[in-house]
């Protein structure tokens, strides 16, 4: 042990640091004493506090400290600096070198105060009371405030009636003072080194206190506390001074200036803890502040993909509070997956992966970059992400444009070119059957099939050609109301078995663009309602205007609704459930095409078992 | 008799178009395209044209323009697979009497269509 001090060990298993250190004797007073936790007992601290200067307590403590609650009850006249069992060797030699200038200043005090042959009696000297309660206090000080309080009891210990103090730094500039002082803060002057100082006017050194009050003073009280930790620079040393001041004609006793300089020790731990807690909350308040100023959503997340910070963008891409998100895992938040998402750059291990695509929640689709850490052996990493579900949309919406363009192109070329020989075809077997005389019975139907058959294909064709836009026709004002009758008019054969509601009002906005697309939108929508519920069944069809004159037409039908896996694909060209040969799959599409033609949307709900809507809105 | 030029490529259609006419008691000439088309218009008398749009060598639509410039009276009835307003307006414009959408509805109703057209005033 590298300390100059007489040192003893109580306990059993000592560590590495104190090899060569005396086990305590009774009987060989020691200046500090390193004992482990379960050693103390009353008895032994009874013991000391009849010693007159007691030796200073280093105790080594596992896990938590639990017995503070102890000392302080007993109001230790030393107060005990703690360190936990695995503590380094240097911050060992700390402890135990604040322990030894504890004890020595102590011991100072006693000789000053000529308590030489005197025990301790707590009971009986109020001072010493009021002191140690302010030790007690600064112990829980957690902001200068606290500190200041703390320090207000010593009011009463320095029995003075007319003295202030300030805690101001080696400049004099004014940190903080006690409520009415009748000082102003100062400014450039140095005041004395660590320890406490008594100065009067006229002493050197005590120019400067002459700047921090403007009125006189008899004598001040200065305690210079060195601090390693400061709030603005952890490398500079800093300097925290309490000045108490006195005006009155009676300078400080050595008794004031002995209590003064018992309270130092705990005072200067306090501070130092306070300022450390300060810089701690500064700090994390920054960092907060920092990581929420990032408009895109970030979280650190450990080994096991559990988020240990997220910031206020990450809580609102998931739409959770940030106080929901810590501790959850984050593939669980995104993508309400049990396990990582399959492209999670995180898992991938590297250091820096780049924008790896994964698909969250309500179908967001989101780029996530990861970042690993080292953080004492432990694993991290920050994960940012970028919301692209719309330029993603976007993106498939113009491949989907083109690939109609191009689609509607070739679908046009075919169709001329089948129209052709399909009307030879169609128009020879239309000749045949009408001189059929000749014909036998079974030649007429063959002949009729292939009629039928050119038929449909004529049909098809036409939806084809229709689907493509290569129609033309005037373009007016569509009167909604009347594109709904035409179109219930037309569609009444398919109607036939099926209740129709309707519920549309006298007067509804009239849009620009051709009526005749609109009728062909409503017959499709009917006539395809018409085969879902087969049957019977009720349609309902109403309308209604919108705010900026729009208008909404509503299909509702009550067939079997559409399997929710197909709803996003039933505008698809080609797609159909009907059977082979009834329908070309081409009537969505259709529709979907002319009221993109007409400026309009098209929307469609089919929840389970209470069949589909269509919603259009113009 | 009335005597009808039928035009088209699709010599399919040419010959169901030619004997569904001659049913319905015609005199009927076809030819398979624009030129041999010409031909027979620049040495016979007809009544009426019954011509495809698109075609080989020259086109329905150059072919109309020569018979408006040099047979006005002559009607033309066109045949086009593109079925559009659009088309119909314009051959309409061009001095077409009628434009038919190919495939026909019925085919058997065509004579009945040429014999109205013959009959309407120019």
């Amino acid at each position: 042990m590298a300390s100059t001090g007489r040192i003893a060990h109580l306990g059993d298993s000592p560590p590495d640091w104190l090899a060569g250190v005396e086990p305590y004797s009774e009987d060989t007073p020691v200046e500090v004493l390193v004992v482990e936790e379960k050693r103390l007992s009353p008895q032994l601290l009874r013991r000391w506090e009849k010693t007159h200067v007691p030796p200073a307590l280093v105790i080594l403590h596992t896990d938590r400290f639990k017995y503070w609650r102890y000392l302080a009850d007993r109001r230790m006249l030393l107060p005990p600096i703690t360190l936990p069992q695995g503590a380094s060797r240097t911050q060992a030699e700390k402890a135990i070198s604040r322990a030894l200038e504890l004890h020595r200043s102590h011991k100072r005090l006693m000789a000053l105060r000529g308590h030489h042959n005197r025990s301790w009696n707590f009971e009986s000297d109020p001072a010493l009371r009021l002191i140690t309660d302010l030790v007690h206090d600064c112990t829980k000080a957690e902001s200068v405030q606290d500190l200041l309080r703390a320090i207000e009891s010593l009011r009463g210990v320095i029995e003075y009636q007319d003295a202030t103090a300030v805690i101001c730094d080696r400049k004099g500039n004014l940190i903080t003072q006690l409520p009415n002082s009748f000082l102003d803060a100062g400014t450039n002057f140095s005041l004395p080194d660590e320890g406490v100082t008594l100065l009067r006017p006229g002493d050197p050194g005590a120019e400067p206190l002459h700047q921090i009050t403007d009125e006189p003073w008899s004598a001040a009280i200065v305690t210079t506390l060195k601090l390693a930790t400061t709030p603005q620079r952890k490398s500079t040393p800093f300097y925290a001074h309490f000045v108490l001041f006195r005006r009155d004609l009676f300078p400080f006793s050595d008794k004031d200036l002995w209590l003064l300089e018992l309270a130092f020790g705990p005072l200067s731990l306090a501070w130092e803890k306070v300022v450390m807690l300060q810089a701690i909350s500064r700090a994390s308040k920054e960092w907060r502040a920092t990581f929420d100023a990032i408009t895109q959503p970030v979280t650190v997340i450990n080994e096991n993909f559990e988020i240990i910070k997220a910031n206020t963008a990450f809580a609102s891409l998931i739409g959770k509070n940030i106080k929901q998100i810590k501790g959850r895992r984050c593939h669980a938040l995104l993508a309400g997956r049990r396990t990582p998402c399959p492209q999670c750059p995180a898992a991938k291990g590297s250091n820096l992966v780049f924008g790896a695509r994964i698909t969250g929640r309500n179908k967001k689709e989101l780029l996530a970059w990861s970042y690993g850490i080292h953080l004492e052996n432990e694993r991290y990493n920050f994960q940012f992400y970028r919301d692209v579900s719309e330029e993603s949309a976007l993106a498939s919406a113009l491949i989907q444009s083109e690939k109609m363009a191009a689609l509607g192109k070739l679908v046009s070329a075919i169709a001329h070119e089948i129209n052709n020989p399909l009307a030879g075809i169609l128009a020879t077997s239309q000749l045949l059957l009408a001189d059929a005389g000749a014909l036998s019975e079974a030649a007429r139907e063959d002949l009729d099939e292939i009629r039928q058959a050119a038929t449909r294909s004529k049909k098809i064709i036409a939806d084809l050609l229709g689907f493509t836009g290569d129609s033309a026709a005037e373009s007016t004002d569509i009167d909604v109301r009347a594109a709904i009758q035409a179109a219930l008019t037309f569609s009444k054969s398919a109607l036939q078995y099926i209740r129709v509601h309707t519920d549309i009002p006298e007067k509804l906005p009239s849009r620009p663009g051709k009526s005749g697309q609109l009728q062909q939108i409503l017959f499709n929508l009917i006539t395809n309602a018409a085969h879902a519920m087969g049957e019977k069944g009720d349609l309902y069809l109403s309308a209604e205007a919108l705010d900026g004159g729009k208008a909404k037409i509503t299909i509702r039908d009550t067939g079997p609704g559409i399997p929710a896996a197909r709803l996003a694909t039933i505008f698809d060209p080609f797609h159909t459930s009907k059977a082979e040969g009834k329908g070309t799959g081409l009537g969505l599409s259709i529709v979907r095409n002319l009221v993109v033609r007409l400026g309009g949307q098209i929307r469609v709900e089919s929840p389970a078992g209470q069949g589909t809507s269509f919603h259009i809105i113009l | 008799m009335t005597s009808i030029l039928v035009v088209d490529d699709e010599k399919m259609i040419a010959n169901v178009l030619e004997r569904v006419l001659r049913k319905d008691g015609f005199q009927v000439t076809c030819a398979h395209n624009g030129l041999e088309a010409l031909r027979f218009l620049q040495r016979d008398t007809f009544n009426a044209v019954m011509m495809d749009m698109l075609m080989p060598e020259l086109n329905g639509g150059e072919v109309l323009e020569w018979i408006r410039a040099h047979k006005p009276d002559l009607k033309v009835i066109m045949m086009t697979a593109y079925g559009d307003e659009h088309t119909k307006e314009e051959l309409l414009q061009r001095g077409a009497a009628a434009v038919v959408a190919k495939p026909f509805e019925d085919v058997m109703i065509i004579p009945g269509l040429i014999r109205k057209i013959i009959l309407s005033r120019p």
